[in-house]
């Protein structure tokens, strides 16, 4: 199975449990995605993630002005992310369920 | 005004980059519906100015804009909707319909299984063929079927065995004749099985019949 396909579906949710998990700058959500072993995973689809994400009302952004260097971009849950990374959660036990039963063979 | 230090040169120099890199991706997709492009590069630049992760500005770990544009567009959703400008107040957002559909297929693998649970424990496969070698008359296991001693049949008429074996709960199976000097024509000289040995209800009993002397 192609690893990029896989995760194209499970994105969303990994991306709002890696804002719940406290890493709430677009690098800190992509190096933790990369830790958890998806390393051809680039900015880009953690970029169009939040795009996405933002526009469905499931994470707000803030501005953070920095000393240093320009501001960025800071993301945290709303509460329909919060309940969408629940949703989420759940739904990929059933889905992960279901593959290793019909795997089993 | 200020002098300009090393790191306000920096940021500039970073700024004009991640402006052009962003136009480029910008480019790369103007197949895309404008609306739906627009919200996957609006704030592109800007993103493109902050760390990477290594430490070093996030423009300089990019491959080029036109892999990051094919990345980009792959987080678009398989079926785009019509553009919603404002996100409507529904509950659980997108993951509900997920969510939905995830249980409806969890559901109907579980009703196939039981489906096929409750045919094999009634002696179905799930193929619609009857499992098992025997016909559905013998199906149950012997131990369940009375046994009953076979009654002596030799010495009686045809039709005066066949009356026995009915009482008894058995069947007339083969009938032969042969021929025989001293029974008379009519009568059971023989039967299989043997008068007295115990078989299950329903077995077959064969009969040899004499036709008198003579052929």
């Amino acid at each position: 199975m192609d690893g990029t396909q896989l995760l194209k579906g499970v994105l969303p949710t990994a991306v709002l449990a890696a804002i719940e998990q406290g890493q709430v700058y677009g690098y800190g959500i992509l190096r933790l995605l990369r830790s958890a072993g998806f390393a051809e995973v680039g900015d880009a689809s953690v970029y169009g993630t939040l795009q996405r994400l933002f526009a469905d009302g499931l994470v707000s952004v803030y501005l953070e002005s920095s000393e240093r260097g320009p501001a960025r971009k800071c993301y945290l849950l709303t509460p329909r992310g919060a309940a969408a990374l629940k949703h989420g959660r759940a739904s990929w036990s059933v889905f992960q369920a279901s593959v290793d039963a019909l795997l089993k063979g | 005004m200020t002098p300009m230090g090393p790191m306000d040169e920096l940021d500039r120099s970073v700024a004009t980059r991640a402006e052009s890199y962003a136009a480029r991706v910008d480019a790369a997709l103007s197949d895309l519906p404008p609306d739906q492009r627009s919200k996957l590069t609006h704030g592109l630049a800007a993103h493109l100015t902050e760390p990477g992760q290594g430490g070093v500005p996030l423009i300089d770990e990019l491959g080029t804009p036109q892999e990051y544009a094919a990345e980009l567009r792959f987080t678009l959703p398989t079926l785009t909707p019509v553009p919603v400008p404002t996100p409507a107040p529904a509950p659980a957002g997108t993951k509900r319909s997920t969510v939905i559909i995830l249980l409806a297929v969890g559901a109907g693998l579980l009703a196939v299984l039981v489906w096929v649970v409750l045919l094999v424990a009634f002696g179905l496969s799930p193929t619609g063929y009857e499992t098992g070698p025997q016909p559905a008359a013998t199906r149950a296991p012997a131990s369940a079927v009375p046994a009953v001693p076979a009654p002596n049949l030799v010495g009686l008429t045809e039709q005066d065995a066949i009356s026995q074996l009915n009482s008894a709960g058995l069947l007339l199976g083969t009938v032969t004749t042969a021929s025989s000097g001293t029974v008379p024509k009519g009568v059971v000289m023989t039967m299989a099985p043997a008068a007295g040995s115990q078989v299950p209800a329903g077995t077959t009993v064969d009969l040899t019949v004499s036709n008198g002397p003579g052929s």
